[in-house]
């Protein structure tokens, strides 16, 4: 933990070194005409190395000393929008006679300091680490853990957990492939944290996201980082809301290759490594999203949709009571249906259905009702229905006739064997005595179900 | 050191240090570039100029890329074009479609950038940035919705001019231009100099008056075109800035031969216009000028005055005003034989006669009467000519510039008792120091400037109680403010908004009938339609009543010169020349009571015109100090757009009342340089180097 820990003895050993010596540690160093700048990289969106400037102040101002006696600069200025103690790094750097100043700012403007050699907080400390013999390590975090030094030649792979399918590192999409046999000495320098990808996170959608973060972070001075991120952005949101145009597709590629080589700092130089690294090392995905409109891992809610399989629905209507959105259809002994326009994707009917009837999918939809339907092989019991049960039903159904029609007739009373029988309480047969009543029934194959229309009676009742 | 390069096969030379554009530009090679300007830093954002060198495939901004003796560049092949039009789609899709209903249209170099590599945005997904336009600043209208951030504005602002004003904000994702804390320009000690409108390559900074190419600068330097004689106003401002007094009044000489006259009196249109005046106040111009001409010496104008060989011809200029003693001035230099006769005992016409010696001490028009002689024109006082047409068989041309030295009487009952004067005669009279039939208790009818003179004359001369009455109604009374407040301060009495009734008395002024105005407007013809208050009737008491109503030419009716309205001389259309041949005529005479520094700008007209009648060629203009370039850096001043104008210093009243002494001191030591600092420098703009087109550049290497 040689560059997190503040490195006091580099700042006294600095204080008695002269030119010659470090030159024979780091070698011959041009001369500048201005100031030595120690910032992090404009391209860094997470920071993390700031901590240096309070873990670590010595060794900060230490490679600052180094780099003014190797340069012939006459002062140093730190650029960082970190609150720091300004009061620890003045002392140390009086204590090696390097004027300091300080600039508080998010980026560094490469106009303003372009006489200057800028130098990052990590360098600085490396410098001190050799000054003092030692052989500096590499300064890594994995997601939002903890930064850590590691020795230069840690392949990164082994850092990763299994179910991690890949990373972004400085703005870069890697494949867990694309990683194999990269070592930590490959990503020094930047931010220095690896973002890992994992099986349930969508690599469209973490593009959509970096771009994002670069241009919350872009100064917006030059055309390409500024306007190139604009159209990027653009397009992959439109790639994942499922309304990207073809040419649009290539169009993104088409900028951010030139977006790699026109533009200004080094937040530009990042600015074009997510579309073109992910057109890279996730073509698979990214086609699937922009031509098949199929997000696999169900991030991208605009390419997912959520049905309700009619072979396994049975009815319930427990989806449709659970639905904050109230667009499922369902009836009882019918096939609930989504409605795929409203629907937010919440995924509350998905975990409500006991039958896994309920599926989220991407892509191209099974051929659906749509409209509910009665459930397939009807759960509903067949009994034989008793001559008594079909009397009574008879019955009801007269009783409801009889109280449209009832007295406004005359009092015709359509005097049924059915209803004598009823109004005797005794169980009749379903032939009557007199007239002979022929039941039909009249049934109709609407479709693939057979629906039962009404009962016709082929013989007139009246007295 | 001179650099040799190769641009497209073409070998062009180079400063050593120049950067590969403006190498390319000033041999006539075109690149297009929007984010270059040559009097800016350049900071390669835009990415048009990109270009290849050495055979390399790395695309780099040319204007990032310095000289280097042999190198070779392509500026164009398929890869850079590619990287060129793309970076101008760029440009155009965050850019609003409406060229047509666009300030700058025909003006904007976007525009040509787009119509010279045939691009446009439709590939792109556009986007209007909705930001609303920014008109809460005087002068200077922002409109960021048209930006292209090309950052001219901002490096004009802080590496040109050394004031930093400008940078770049941001706004959830949307970067723009503007103040820190987006306060008002006001507020971020803008200096309102207009460099940011000047280099602005779209319709985004630009000046809230809009101006074709020939109406700008007299728009943008309003106090030099509204100024008769167009004086530079800008330059002797910035000379007297830097303590430069004789400079400056050589500057001023250019233009008038009466600095210290004008210093003191001249009715300043200048100042009315002045753009400091949209910001806070306007300039003290005319005082500046005073300090100026009081405080320097002659040494520098006099040296350079011209003067032409002599031409043998022979002019008599009648009347010694202003109008006359510059005409006689100028056709003096340009070598003719210049006779100057003026009726009265002393040179100045109104400048002596008419306005009183408290505001123009009689020994300032004496010393810049005195450079009349000094070129040798002959000056015959006491001799008033009868008929001008008589001298013409002396003369090869004559020049009336008679004024306006007869007062009106208005018809009114009472108008010829014999206490009723008139301003013209009482005014000569008292600048004479001869009896001016003056009372104790005056009236004096009239709101103009010539009214307060005679009133607060008369409280000098002893007068116990004084009136002023006028048609108008007190905020439209034709005297200057300063006038009115002053004339109130030394007891005057002042009446807006009244009629003149009747003067009353038998034999001798008793007071003077009025009755109060209700309103009171001119209708088509000119003619006064007034309502008056019912039963409001009421006399003032008084034992003198002075007329100042306005001044007719007094010239004999058989003098044989045509007339125009209300007695003046008529003169050709465009021309200053009379029905006479040989016979012109210039000042009050021709147009009615002016100024006088209308009367010096007819003065220059009329020298001009006679010397071509007389085989001249009419230019009158010289040069008596040598130009210098302004510096275009001024650098930031606090509080700059806040400071208060320097106040005029006056006798306290105590001190007034009694006699003629000059009551104005000007603008006191310790204060000039200040004031003199408020000046916006309009002027300064102008020296930023013009955009070039496109078309601009030949295929020969040519630059128009």
């Amino acid at each position: 933990m040689a560059l997190l820990r503040n490195q006091a003895d580099a700042l006294v050993k600095v204080q008695s070194i002269n030119k010659d010596a470090l030159e024979e540690i780091f070698g011959v160093w041009e001369p500048v005409e201005g100031k030595i700048v120690g910032a992090l990289y404009n391209s860094d969106t997470d920071g993390r190395k700031k901590v240096l400037l309070h873990t670590n102040p010595a060794g900060v101002i230490t490679g600052l000393k180094i780099a003014a006696v190797l340069t012939g600069a006459k002062e140093a200025v730190l650029v960082t929008d970190a609150e720091l103690n300004e009061q620890e790094l003045t002392a140390n750097a009086n204590m090696v006679k390097l004027p300091l100043t300080f600039e508080y700012a998010g980026m560094v403007n490469k106009t303003a300091h372009r006489q200057d050699l800028l130098l990052s907080l990590d360098q600085l400390a490396s410098m001190a680490a050799k000054l003092l013999g030692e052989v500096p390590g590499v300064l890594l975090a994995l997601d939002e853990g903890e930064l850590s030094e590691v020795s230069a030649d840690t392949q990164l792979d082994s850092l990763l957990r299994e179910d991690v399918r890949g990373a972004v590192i400085d703005h870069k999409f890697y494949s867990r492939e694309s990683l194999t046999g990269k070592t930590a000495w490959d990503i020094r320098g930047k931010s220095g944290v690896i973002h890992t990808i994992t099986e349930s996170q969508c690599v469209v959608d973490l593009l959509k996201k970096e771009l994002l973060k670069l241009r919350e972070k872009s100064c917006g001075k030059c055309v390409f980082c500024r306007e190139g991120l604009y159209q990027c952005s653009q397009i992959v949101e439109d790639i994942t809301n499922g309304r990207c145009k073809n040419e649009d597709v290539s169009l993104a590629k088409e900028i951010a290759e030139v977006m790699s080589y026109s533009t200004s700092c080094t937040l530009g130089d990042d600015a074009a490594a997510p579309v073109l690294s992910v057109y890279e090392n996730f073509a698979d995905e990214l086609d699937a999203h922009a031509k098949r409109k199929e997000c696999k891992k169900g991030v991208c809610l605009a390419l997912t949709q959520i049905y309700i399989d009619p072979a396994k629905c049975g009815g319930c209507g427990a989806c449709a009571e659970v639905c904050p959105e109230n667009c499922i259809e369902s009836k009882a002994g019918y096939v609930s249906v989504i409605d795929g326009f409203d629907c937010t994707r919440c995924g509350k009917c998905l975990e409500t259905c006991e039958k896994g009837a309920v599926v989220k999918t991407s892509g191209r939809l099974p051929k659906l009702p749509n409209k509910p339907t009665r459930v397939k092989g009807a759960k509903v019991e067949t009994k034989v229905e008793t001559t008594a049960e079909t009397a009574e039903k008879k019955e009801r159904t007269g009783a409801r006739r009889r109280r449209s029609f009832g007295s406004a007739t005359g009092g015709v009373k359509p005097v049924t064997a059915a209803v004598q029988a009823a109004e005797k309480s005794e169980p009749t047969a379903a032939v009557q005595t007199g007239t002979e009543t022929t039941e039909t029934t009249v049934t109709r194959t609407v479709g693939k179900r057979k629906r039962v229309y009404a009962r016709a009676k082929s013989s007139s009742d009246n007295n | 050191m001179s650099v040799t390069i190769t641009i497209d096969g073409k070998q062009i030379t180079a400063d050593e240090g120049m950067n590969v554009l403006e190498a390319a530009l000033s041999n006539g090679v075109y690149i297009p570039h929007l984010c270059h300007h040559p009097d800016l830093p350049d900071i390669g954002s835009c990415r048009l100029c990109v270009v290849q060198v050495d055979g390399g495939e790395e695309i780099l901004p040319s204007c990032k890329l310095t000289v280097r003796d042999g190198m070779v560049i392509t500026t164009t092949n398929e890869k850079i074009d590619h990287a060129r039009k793309l970076a101008m789609e760029l440009i155009l899709a965050a850019h609003p479609e409406d060229c047509s209903t666009c300030p700058k249209y025909g003006r904007c170099e976007l525009q040509t950038l787009i119509q010279y590599m045939g691009v446009s945005a439709t590939r792109m997904h556009t986007r209007v940035k909705g930001i609303k336009m920014n008109d809460a600043n005087p002068l200077l209208i922002h409109d960021m919705n048209r930006c292209v951030l090309c950052g001219r504005c901002v490096r004009a602002c802080s590496d040109l001019r050394g004031v930093g004003v400008l940078g770049y904000n941001k706004n959830e994702l949307e970067t723009y231009v503007g103040t820190l804390h987006d306060r008002l320009l006001a507020d971020s000690d803008c200096r309102f100099c207009g460099a940011c409108a000047e280099v602005c390559p779209t319709g985004t900074i630009r000046d809230v008056m809009n101006y074709t190419p020939i109406e700008k600068k007299d728009t943008l330097i309003p106090c030099q075109a509204i100024c008769p004689v167009h004086t530079d106003v800008p330059r002797y401002v910035r000379l007297v800035k830097e303590g430069k007094y004789a400079e400056a009044t050589a500057v001023v000489h250019e233009k008038l031969p009466f600095p210290e006259c004008l210093g003191r009196v001249c009715a300043h249109a200048c100042e009315a216009n002045c753009r400091r005046g949209e910001v806070n106040e306007p300039v003290s111009i005319r005082n500046i000028k005073r300090y100026a001409a009081e405080h320097a010496d002659d040494s520098i104008w006099k040296k350079n005055s011209k003067m032409l060989p002599k031409t043998g011809k022979k002019v008599c200029v009648i009347g010694g005003g202003p109008a006359g003693m510059t005409a006689a001035f100028y056709l003096a230099k340009q070598g003719h034989d210049v006779t100057l006769k003026e009726a009265y005992p002393a040179l100045g016409g109104q400048m002596h006669y008419g306005i009183p010696s408290y505001r123009l001490p009689r020994e300032v028009v004496e010393k810049e009467a005195g450079y009349l002689s000094d070129v040798g024109v002959k000056i015959e006082t006491n001799c008033r000519v009868e008929q001008p047409v008589e001298l013409k068989k002396e003369f090869d041309a004559v020049l009336l510039a008679i004024g306006t030295h007869q007062g009106v009487r208005l018809p009114m009952e009472g108008n010829d008792l014999p206490q009723v004067l008139v301003n013209t005669d009482f005014l000569r009279d008292a600048s004479m120091g001869k009896e001016t039939g003056m009372g104790k208790r005056v009236i004096v009818l009239g709101g103009g400037n010539v009214a307060f003179d005679c009133a607060r004359t008369a409280v000098r001369l002893g007068a116990e109680e004084i009136h002023l009455a006028c048609l108008e109604a007190r905020e439209k009374m034709l005297a200057d403010e300063e006038e009115i407040e002053q004339a109130a301060e030394e007891g005057v009495i002042i009446h807006p908004a009244q009629t003149f009734e009747k003067i009353c008395g038998t034999d001798h002024v008793e007071g003077v009938l009025f009755s109060n105005i209700k309103s009171f407007t001119f209708d088509e013809n000119r003619r006064a339609i007034i309502e008056k208050e019912e039963g409001s009737e009421h006399m003032i008491e008084a034992d003198t009543v002075i007329f100042a109503t306005g001044q007719r030419t007094a010239l004999a009716e058989d003098s044989g010169i045509t007339r125009g309205r209300a007695n003046s001389i008529a003169t050709n259309e465009g021309s200053l020349a009379t029905n006479v041949d040989g016979i012109f005529a210039c000042g009050d005479c021709i147009y009615g009571t002016q100024t006088v520094i209308k009367a010096v700008a007819s003065g220059r007209d009329a020298a001009s015109e006679i010397d071509r009648f007389l085989g001249g060629d009419g230019d009158i203009s010289e040069v008596l100090v040598d130009t210098e370039e302004p510096s275009q850096y001024i650098g930031k001043e606090e509080g700059f757009a806040g400071k208060k104008r320097a106040e005029e210093k006056f006798l306290p009243v105590e001190d007034r009342n009694h006699d003629m002494t000059p009551i104005s001191a000007g603008i006191c030591d310790g204060e000039i340089c200040g004031e003199a600092s408020r000046c916006l420098q309009c002027d300064l703009r102008f020296g930023i180097s013009k955009h070039r087109l496109w078309s601009d550049y030949s295929a020969e290497g040519e630059v128009r």
